[in-house]
């Protein structure tokens, strides 16, 4: 059971879909409420759907909290098209440096997956490259004015082992280059070769953009709503967007999941939405989703993720597992217990600091 | 209607037969009370409200200016003459910003 503030956010989080139960409220919520539930809708990326709800007068708000919907929705869209430009300015960049690129999350959700961009906020830019053109992304994003906010932890592991880097670029945008979807196990299981085999094209100003085929994009948005801590609102939305639009070729998202080893980050993403969203109706998917009971080892790499005592750490031992050569697990394995001072630096952090959280952690 | 215009600012006349349309390189979305637009070498989004956002909403396809001030004029229940001079302000505005061009 939810609390009265959650299950609104919850209500609004599937605002829209046919069979979400929750209900928004009937009377504009008071203003002590108002302001907690506001601030959450914003870290949530909400503000949309409150603006489309309010819009529908599906959710009565007061005058002053009509302005102050505005006046966010006003700043979201204005950070939408800023981060929009930059995506532009960044993709002629790779474009011209020979570097082929995946649009991922926000920008591509908002202009293919949803009727309206202006429903799904995002607040960077995400870009998939392949892992030999990573160093060269990196440096295209540095020669625009980037600055990559963490050094590598040690040279070469990015290329091996990395899930990506954050860029932080000018007009305090950043930019979030990936080489996979996410660090530890669950990332170097994914066949990142086959993410470019196809794509989803879609239109930003007078350019045409490459986000990733429908299948993978779905399986990307599990990976951020099954292994969020907690899972954004907005990503669950995402999921519920994919599944309840019926397009999805299951049978390819179930082999994708199979090859990556990720069924149960899958069925933990898809059953979480269910019960969160409360939507009613059961689809394929969701049905797929409640019957499946992960082996042990997922459950195991899943804990590493998402488990009461989740750590950097223990991704790092859950993604040795993982790792088919014993050359490659030591490096690994050396990386992480002995970083490079440029990255500890970034990290605000010494050697015998870094054994030591890792080490509190494992015990812990 | 060929040859009339409306004086759009600083003596700056627009044809009421010039038709516009959004440069397609603008970013934009729509917004609770009106639409933000990003047009290509601005520094940075430009708010629009009230007519100045139902003009956006109407040049989803080409229109001239006569017919873009019958339509806001029919939105606000006025006089065409009444909105001639905000719309024409309004225009002149986004074609300057780069986020109009004519067709």
């Amino acid at each position: 059971m939810l609390e009265p503030l959650d299950a609104t956010l919850a209500a609004l989080a599937g605002y829209g879909l046919v069979g979400c139960s929750r209900g928004l409220p009937g009377a504009p919520l008071s203003e002590a409420d108002w302001s907690a539930f506001l601030a959450a809708a914003t870290r949530q990326r909400l503000i949309g759907f409150l603006a489309a709800a309010i819009l529908d007068e599906a959710f009565p708000v007061s005058d002053a909290q009509y302005e102050a919907t505005a006046s966010l929705h006003t700043d979201v869209a204005g950070l939408a098209v800023s981060l929009e430009r930059l995506l532009l300015q960044v993709c002629e960049r790779l474009t011209i440096e020979g570097i082929e690129f995946r649009v991922l999350k926000g920008p591509a959700l908002a202009h293919i997956d949803y009727a309206d961009p202006a429903l799904r906020s995002f607040c960077d830019i995400d870009l998939l490259v392949r892992t030999a053109d990573f160093g060269a992304a990196i440096a295209a994003l540095e020669a625009a004015g980037g600055r990559r906010n963490v050094p590598e932890i040690r040279p070469g592991f990015d290329r091996r082992f990395g899930k990506g880097a954050t860029v932080s670029m000018p007009g305090d945008l950043e930019v979030d280059l990936h080489r996979t979807f996410v660090a530890g196990p669950l990332g170097l299981t994914i066949d990142l070769e086959e993410l470019f085999a196809s794509s989803t094209l879609f239109e930003l100003g007078d350019r045409k953009l490459e986000g990733l085929a429908a299948e993978e994009r779905f399986l990307q948005i599990c990976f951020n709503a099954g292994l969020g801590r907690p899972a954004g609102l907005h990503a669950l939305r995402d999921v519920a967007q994919f599944a309840l639009a019926g397009e999805l070729d299951l049978d390819r998202v179930f082999d994708l999941a199979h090859r990556w080893q990720a069924p149960a980050v899958v069925a933990r993403a898809v059953n979480l939405t269910w019960s969160t969203l409360a939507l009613g109706d059961s689809v394929p998917l969701s049905a797929w989703a409640y019957r499946y009971h992960p082996q042990p080892r997922e459950a195991s790499v899943l804990r590493a993720y998402v488990g009461g005592d989740q750590s950097y750490t223990r991704q790092a031992l859950a993604a040795i597992r993982v790792i088919p050569r014993r050359r490659d697990r030591i490096a690994y394995a050396r990386a992480l217990l002995f970083p490079g001072r440029a990255h500890l630096e970034a990290r605000h952090t010494s050697r015998l600091g870094h054994l030591r959280h890792g080490t509190r952690h494992l015990h812990s | 209607m060929p040859g009339r215009a409306i004086d759009v600012g600083q003596g700056r006349p627009l044809e009421l037969a010039a038709r516009w349309r959004r440069s397609e390189s603008t970013l934009w979305r729509r917004t609770l009370d009106g639409v933000v637009v990003l047009p290509e070498g601005a520094l940075s989004p430009l708010v629009l409200r009230g007519p100045a956002a139902r003009i956006w909403e109407l040049l989803a396809q080409p229109l001239n200016v006569a017919e873009l001030l019958d339509a806001i004029a029919a939105v606000y229940a006025v006089d065409g003459d009444t909105v001639a001079d905000e719309v024409g302000w309004a225009v002149g505005q986004l074609a300057d910003a780069g986020a109009l061009c004519p067709t």
